[in-house]
């Protein structure tokens, strides 16, 4: 569900800085680098993240004409996560050393050995285990300089924000409204109203004055 | 500035406030748009001990509850809204903090070309950030402005006094 059917959930972004002089060339190089890459269970339990096309979640060979859809550029951010089931870990594990026990004797069950086995036994079930797999949707209007990013959860944001600025080389910022305040009291030359902002008593049952706490306040409070 | 988070929950509450006494509001576009408050709310307080309240059903907002939340100084946290201009409805819940949004009735787009759908479905969305832009924008301009947001915090506090 996100930006080509059903029902959005999402965070905007925005962009602000202009378009650098090679950005064409560069998101090129950058889409390949940062597109999506299978897990290899090999490599043990893990996560992965990279772009996506938009509408095929299996296709990560990505190329600015391919995401460019007029005025906008689209594409899905897949993360990948392999997980190991820690009950079924232990369990095969066990299975495992009381075989070895059984088969070579008790005191040739050494760490050395155990360690091996747990090798084994994770190799085998991440083998055999499907990743949990997700993808966002984005979307970016060149000329509004908005990006719509398909996911409220605060750390995926933060994710998302790193990466979209190592792909296409600009940097972008979260529109929440501290965010939205910041750039507005910046507009309208108010800097320091916001800063002297105080959180509002709005009931007319408690409206004593709000109190600044915190080192700012210490600070300014300071003689 | 991270301290400045208040901004959000002020920023729906107000948003509530719109809702119930002047709901309609003209954007830069020329459009009018109307502010509504559907369920569900969450309340919360910046200190205490019952910090959230979490209220249901066909319209929460009018209830009891909320006005004893709102009187016992709690903010809206959460809330869905319905923005509605024309014959565009917005339908969203608004995180306060981040004002991420989930469950956006974006219409659908019927069986277009992908660059076709993608234009249509975002070009609704676009406007609805646009809007909540407005809005913001315009709960700034007062909240910002010492004697401005003195007189308007007497209606907000007259409003909940007379729920």
């Amino acid at each position: 569900m996100g930006l080509i059917a059903g029902p959005l959930s999402a965070a905007f972004w925005r962009v602000t800085e202009p378009l650098p002089p090679d950005f064409a060339q560069a998101a090129e190089r950058h889409l390949k680098r940062h597109a999506f890459k299978p897990l290899d269970p090999a490599r043990g339990p893990g996560r992965s993240v990279g772009w996506v096309h938009i509408s095929q979640i299996l296709d990560s060979g990505l190329t600015l004409r391919r995401v460019r859809f007029g005025d906008v550029i689209a594409l899905g951010l897949r993360v990948d996560r392999l997980a190991l089931n820690p009950r079924l870990f232990r369990a095969a594990v066990a299975q495992e050393l009381a075989r070895a026990e059984r088969e070579k004797g008790a005191e040739a069950v050494t760490g050395r050995l155990r360690a091996a086995r747990e090798a084994k036994v994770r190799l085998e079930l991440l083998r055999v285990q499907t990743p949990t797999t997700a993808v966002y949707d984005v979307a970016w209007h060149l000329q509004q300089g908005v990006v719509v990013f398909g996911s409220t959860s605060a750390r995926l944001n933060a994710e998302f924000g790193e990466l979209f600025g190592q792909t296409f080389g600009v940097a972008i910022e979260p529109a929440t409204p501290l965010d939205r305040a910041v750039a507005w009291a910046r507009r309208q030359r108010m800097e320091p109203e916001l800063a002297a902002a105080l959180p509002a008593a709005l009931s007319p049952a408690m409206p004593g004055p709000a109190i600044a706490v915190g080192p700012a306040a210490e600070e300014a409070a300071r003689p | 500035m991270n301290d400045k988070r208040f901004l959000g929950p002020e920023f729906l509450s107000w948003l509530w406030y719109r809702a119930e006494v002047d709901p309609v509001f003209e954007y830069s576009s020329g459009r009018r748009c109307e502010i509504e408050l559907m369920g569900p709310i969450l309340l919360e307080a910046e200190f205490g001990d019952a910090r959230a309240s979490a209220l249901r059903g066909e319209s929460p907002g009018t209830s009891p509850e909320a006005t004893t939340a709102l009187l016992q100084g709690k903010k809206l946290r959460r809330a869905r809204f319905r923005l509605h201009a024309g014959e565009v409805d917005w339908v969203a819940t608004l995180e306060a903090e981040t004002l991420s949004f989930s469950g956006l009735n974006v219409p659908r787009a019927g069986p277009l070309p992908l660059e076709e759908a993608l234009r249509l479905r975002l070009e609704f969305v676009l406007e609805f950030e646009a809007v909540l832009g407005e809005l913001l924008d315009r709960f700034l301009a007062t909240r910002l402005d010492a004697a401005a947001w003195a007189e308007e915090l007497g209606r907000l506090r007259a409003w909940i006094a007379g729920r």
